[in-house]
């Protein structure tokens, strides 16, 4: 899988999932405001990438993932 | 209606084809608080579903069944103490199923419930 | 499956305690049973515990499954629960005084606190309600 794929699959699938314009989904856009999460939400975006990705993102890791970028780079180098 | 003055009271409502907004009182002895929880008293969220279930039939005049709830979010933790007087605010739109109802419970400082679903007519 | 009664399990108690048992765990999975009692807090004119019963009923199953893992996994409190968010839910029908209903539980991805769950009631071998759900669950009271 390529980034680029990993790219479009992840911004198609959160599009769709919190209902946001896929326009928005720059690679340095804040991830939290652009999908607008609170406590609640968070939980379903951790859900929807595990799932996907078949990846475990521990609570502690989160505090790292703030852009997509860093969205994108933790998917890639947790790809098994 | 089922909670009416036995978990809460409305003490004002205004309504205006399909909005409403009605002021209501969490009544404190409400038997519901000995079990939820027990020295800890807290607003089960279903049962500010129910409120908005019966302002939803108050505002539209009819008998309801809640058929589906496409989100509910509860967004703070309620309680007699914390939150004695509430507004819920209602918007009833006619759909096929009866109505799509939104609805809001909020007091000054807080939004307590979002909810978004429909309702069908008994 | 070891037993635990229902009041080690939820912290809930009368009269909105909507779950008698938890049965048949399996892994994060689990059914609870319940009976319609007359004189049910959500119980109707007609006698139908109504849709907030229901959706009380499918959390507190969630709950006191998540209550059985944690006693499993050696805590000693029964962990407080609050629903954060119901989606999706569907209500085909209420059940009746006098009937008993089955409530299927997964518990889903946790995230800070947060459970995702998934709920199905169950009466007189027809499906009666299904939700989506979080709950907050926290230890300590």
């Amino acid at each position: 899988m390529t980034r680029e794929d990993i790219v479009k699959e992840v911004n198609n699938l959160l599009a769709e999932e919190f209902e946001v314009d896929l326009e928005l989904f720059t690679p340095d856009a804040n991830v939290r405001d652009t999908l607008s999460l609170d406590s609640l939400s968070l939980v379903d975006l951790v859900a929807i990438i595990q799932q996907t990705y078949k990846i475990k993102i521990p609570v502690a890791d989160l505090k790292s993932i703030n852009t997509f970028n860093d969205l994108y780079n933790y998917i890639e180098s947790h790809l098994s | 209606m089922l909670l009416e003055d036995k978990y809460y009271k409305v003490t004002d409502g205004k309504t205006d084809g399909p909005n409403g907004i009605f002021r209501i009182q969490l009544l404190p002895d409400s038997d519901v608080y000995r079990g939820h929880f027990p020295g800890n008293p807290v607003c089960p969220g279903v049962c500010n579903i129910e409120m908005i279930k019966e302002c939803t039939a108050r505002l539209t005049g009819k008998k309801l069944f809640i058929s589906s709830i496409k989100q509910c979010r509860l967004t703070a933790i309620a309680s007699p103490s914390v939150c004695p007087e509430l507004d819920i605010r209602i918007n009833a739109q006619p759909s096929d199923e009866g109505f799509s109802v939104s609805a809001k419970i909020s007091d000054a400082e807080k939004v307590y419930m979002e909810y978004k679903g429909e309702m069908r007519v008994l | 499956m070891n037993y635990y009664c229902i009041e080690n399990l939820i912290p809930q108690r009368a009269p909105i305690q909507m779950v008698d048992q938890l049965l048949e765990v399996e892994g994060r999975t689990a059914v609870t049973t319940f009976e319609i009692r007359s004189g049910n807090y959500f119980a109707d004119e007609e006698g139908f515990m109504t849709e907030p019963g229901l959706i009380e009923n499918i959390a507190q199953s969630a709950s006191a499954l998540a209550g059985y893992l944690s006693r499993e996994a050696g805590e000693k409190e029964t962990p407080v629960g609050y629903i954060g968010e119901i989606k999706n839910f569907h209500c085909y029908r209420c059940p009746h005084i006098g009937e008993k209903v089955q409530t299927s539980i997964t518990l889903g991805e946790e995230v800070g606190g947060i459970t995702l769950v998934n709920g199905e009631v169950h009466a007189s071998g027809e499906l009666l309600a299904t939700t989506r759900m979080k709950i907050f669950i926290s230890q300590n009271r």
